[in-house]
């Protein structure tokens, strides 16, 4: 009796798997990927992002700006640290927990890391997004405060006024989506092309 | 004070009171034909007459062709029994298909990361993994997996499982509330699930995300050149398309390694709440659709309370620890929520959704069998960290995955009606049947099934060198990685402690049975606890019967829920986050 049950509901479940591997596995990924590159190529493709013609990056992706040794380049803002050095071959988080001493010597060293860097005061605040590592390793955003706290170095770097590149961080600020869906952020690809094509 | 976060949970709260009831009448209506007679209020109504269900015109030609190639026969209903060796069939066939294409990816086509076939162990942890809905993932998204294998294995995977799940809440329904001694037909429930929730649903929302920026590509990775001269590989892959049925389906596995803090995946705030909207949505429809198929829309209500007020529990705590931030952290460090900087713990998150809105999203999720995180939570403070395990452990109810949060609760109300029975001294009763032996002795082993996997595997794992190796975090947060592990596959959860090196022969062995204890043995006591009630005689309701749609009856079910999760992994939880909070 069982195994007569078993057999008939077999043969029913391996149709099943036929058809929809075929139904699912195929053509369903295709329905959407049509749909998607004839409405949304843009967003589809990865919101790629063009520099002089070439292939520059993602907007929704971070990058690192640093020079052939792995040094911040103080012309560029910087973004946030990543654990998998913005190699979107991978993605990931540092994954250390809060009470993990190897977390807190990090951010220290961070914190010293960016008071150095951007000549700030030891008793300044650092803002928290500036020492900590994002979920994806790929955070394409800072937070306004961090981006205001690097425009003077980057201004100087420049030989422009602070005030213009405050300016621009203002400009490139992004205010929370619908108004409360989001953080003000400032996207970090973005406002170093921009700075790029300031004369 | 920050309350960017506290504005998006009241529209998630807002959107899903407003979607749920009318989702959950279009179950209704969809399902209601297939419902033998059912109670109503208290007598037996009439056998439904087959009614029309909305869409019949468009899904009926495409059903009938597919019971055709099934050779089933869409009118018969069946045992529980043989309803049982279908899911079971069904389950292991699954398996068995998703184990040889990522055995065999490395030879198959649409592999642009040249990802090479999974080794068996990780192939059987993986395959079990999603056809069981948990979607833990011990491998690395990015190159471990092929465009084939995410999407004729898992994808496929992800939509059965969670229709297997709807169907069997189908048939739970059925059994306790209906007055026939047969539950249903599997392949019916199985295919309506599919073409007239899921697939139409996935689609829509697929090209929400795409629209957003989710990337839907077959491009591979492309390599760009940085501003600073360097290069930089941009994945690609149809991402969208799982993402949807990932989060539809209370799945949860993703594409790419991060899951959901990954910016292709989840790349504005309004995908962040979208995210989260369409984990728990369907769940409460579920339970709307079942106060409309029993004739009792009271019930339901009490019932959505209940998981809404758990729901809210787990999640405020976790979202005020996290904007509270990591007290280990020098002072000199900001993380006081400004306009200018949303403070708080931030490592493992991502700037657009800053702590709050990544706390919500994570842990909104974990009441669910769905597990999808936006941010890391072995960094999570130990009060974050513990809301979400405690979303886990209070047994998946708030307000569950599609189906399993259904029968899920229904068996946890049939435990508190047994109680208050005992308490008042009368004869327990749940939808005017009595509730005997029979029935206690499966909800007793339901609710044990689980805590004991967890336990069992967790004691054992953290006094054997293989288990202990694969520890990242020192002292009393490397303990929670272990039994977080654990209790997220058994209660096919699927997030993840990640610092954990799961994909060790260990660990893929030992999750991978506790996916399949965890997945299939509440789905078979559940259906047995229905084919015992099946065709039970319905009493009337009098004066002395329990009330169950109401607001005492709820605050007792909420106390079960409590104690039953609370109580069982008392151990552990002090051991864990709260001994971590206490001595950190």
């Amino acid at each position: 009796m069982l195994r007569s049950v078993s057999l008939r509901q077999a043969s029913a479940g391996i149709a099943a798997l036929i058809v929809l591997t075929l139904a699912l596995g195929f053509g369903y990924p295709l329905v959407v990927t049509g749909i998607s590159q004839l409405s949304f190529s843009h967003q589809a493709n990865g919101s790629l992002v063009y520099s002089g013609g070439k292939l520059a990056g993602s907007a929704l992706l971070g990058q690192e700006f640093t020079d052939s040794k792995g040094n911040p380049l103080p012309r560029y803002f910087q973004p946030r640290p990543s654990a998998v050095d913005y190699n979107g071959a991978g993605s990931g988080a540092s994954n250390l927990g809060p009470s993990n001493p190897e977390l807190v010597k990090e951010v220290s060293e961070r914190e010293r890391a960016y008071r150095a860097f951007n000549h700030l005061p030891d008793s300044a605040e650092v803002p928290v997004d500036a020492v900590t590592a994002s979920g994806s390793g790929l955070d394409p955003d800072i937070s306004v405060q961090n981006a205001l706290d690097q425009a003077p170095r980057v201004a100087a770097a420049r030989h422009l006024a602070a005030a213009r590149v405050i300016g621009l961080v203002r400009q490139y600020t992004q205010s929370p989506q619908f108004g409360f869906m989001s953080e003000s952020v400032v996207n970090v690809l973005e406002i170093n092309l921009a700075l790029d094509g300031l004369r | 004070m920050n309350i960017t976060g506290w504005e998006q949970l009241l529209f998630v709260c807002a959107v899903t009171a407003i979607l749920a009831p009318l989702l959950g009448r279009y179950l209704a209506a969809t399902f209601r034909d297939t419902m033998p007679a059912v109670t109503s209020s208290g007598t037996a109504a009439a056998p439904a007459a087959r009614r029309k269900a909305p869409g019949d015109r468009i899904f009926l030609p495409a059903e009938r062709l597919f019971y055709r190639a099934l050779r089933v026969d869409p009118e018969s209903s069946m045992t529980w029994q043989v309803y049982a060796v279908a899911v079971l069939v069904f389950g292991l066939l699954s398996c068995g298909l998703l184990y040889a294409v990522l055995r065999l990816q490395g030879v198959l086509p649409l592999n642009p990361a040249r990802a090479p076939g999974m080794s068996p162990l990780l192939a059987f942890n993986t395959a079990v993994s999603f056809v069981t809905g948990t979607n833990w993932q011990a491998y690395e998204g990015e190159t471990q997996a092929s465009y084939l294998a995410d999407m004729a294995g898992l994808v496929v995977a992800q939509f059965t499982a969670s229709a297997v799940g709807l169907a069997v809440a189908l048939a739970v329904v059925r059994g306790i509330a209906g007055s026939a001694r047969r539950i249903g037909n599997f392949w019916v429930d199985f295919t309506r699930s599919l073409t007239r929730v899921f697939i139409p649903l996935a689609v829509l929302a697929a090209l929400v995300m795409v629209s957003q920026g989710v990337v839907q590509n077959f491009s591979g990775f492309r390599l760009a050149s940085t501003l600073v001269g360097g290069t930089q590989q941009i994945p690609g892959g149809p991402v969208a398309s799982m993402e949807a049925i990932k989060l539809l389906g209370t799945n949860g596995g993703s594409m790419y390694g991060a899951g959901g803090a990954h910016p292709f995946e989840n790349p504005t705030g309004f995908t962040n709440l979208f995210d989260l909207l369409l984990v728990i949505v369907l769940p409460f429809a579920i339970i709307f659709m079942f106060g409309r198929l029993i004739g009792r829309r009271k019930q339901a209500l009490a019932i959505a309370a209940v998981m809404a007020a758990v729901f809210l529990g787990h999640t405020v705590v976790a979202m005020q620890a996290e904007l509270h931030g990591n007290s280990q952290l020098p002072a000199t460090v900001s993380q006081a929520a400004t306009a200018q900087n949303p403070g708080g713990n931030m490592e493992g998150k991502e700037t657009l959704f800053g702590p709050s809105g990544s706390a919500l999203m994570t842990v909104g999720t974990m009441g669910t069998t769905a597990g999808a995180t936006d941010s890391a939570l072995d960094s999570y403070t130990a009060v974050g960290g513990t809301a979400a395990f405690a979303g886990i452990l209070l047994g998946e109810i708030s307000p569950g995955g599609d189906g399993g949060g259904l029968y899920g609760i229904l068996v946890l109300a049939l435990l508190s009606v047994f109680i208050a029975g005992l308490m008042v001294g009368r004869t327990p009763e749940f939808l005017g049947k009595k509730i005997g032996a029979t029935q206690m002795k499966l909800v007793v082993a339901y609710v044990l099934a689980i805590p004991v996997v967890v336990l069992v595997f967790g004691g054992i794992s953290l006094v054997i060198r293989p288990g202990t190796s694969s520890i990242l975090n020192p002292g009393l947060h490397g303990l929670t990685e272990v039994t977080y592990a654990y209790a997220s596959a058994a209660q096919n959860n699927g997030s993840a402690f990640a610092g954990l090196a799961a994909n060790t022969p260990w660990y893929d062995i030992t999750l991978g049975l506790t996916m399949l204890i965890g997945r299939f043995g509440p789905i078979i006591l559940a259906l047995a606890i229905a084919g015992s009630l099946a065709g039970a005689r319905v009493h009337a309701r009098t004066r002395a019967t329990l009330d169950t749609a109401g607001a005492t009856f709820a605050a007792f079910l909420v106390g079960v829920i409590v104690i039953v999760g609370g109580l069982i992994y008392f151990p552990m939880l002090i051991l864990g986050p709260v001994g971590e909070r206490i001595i950190g």
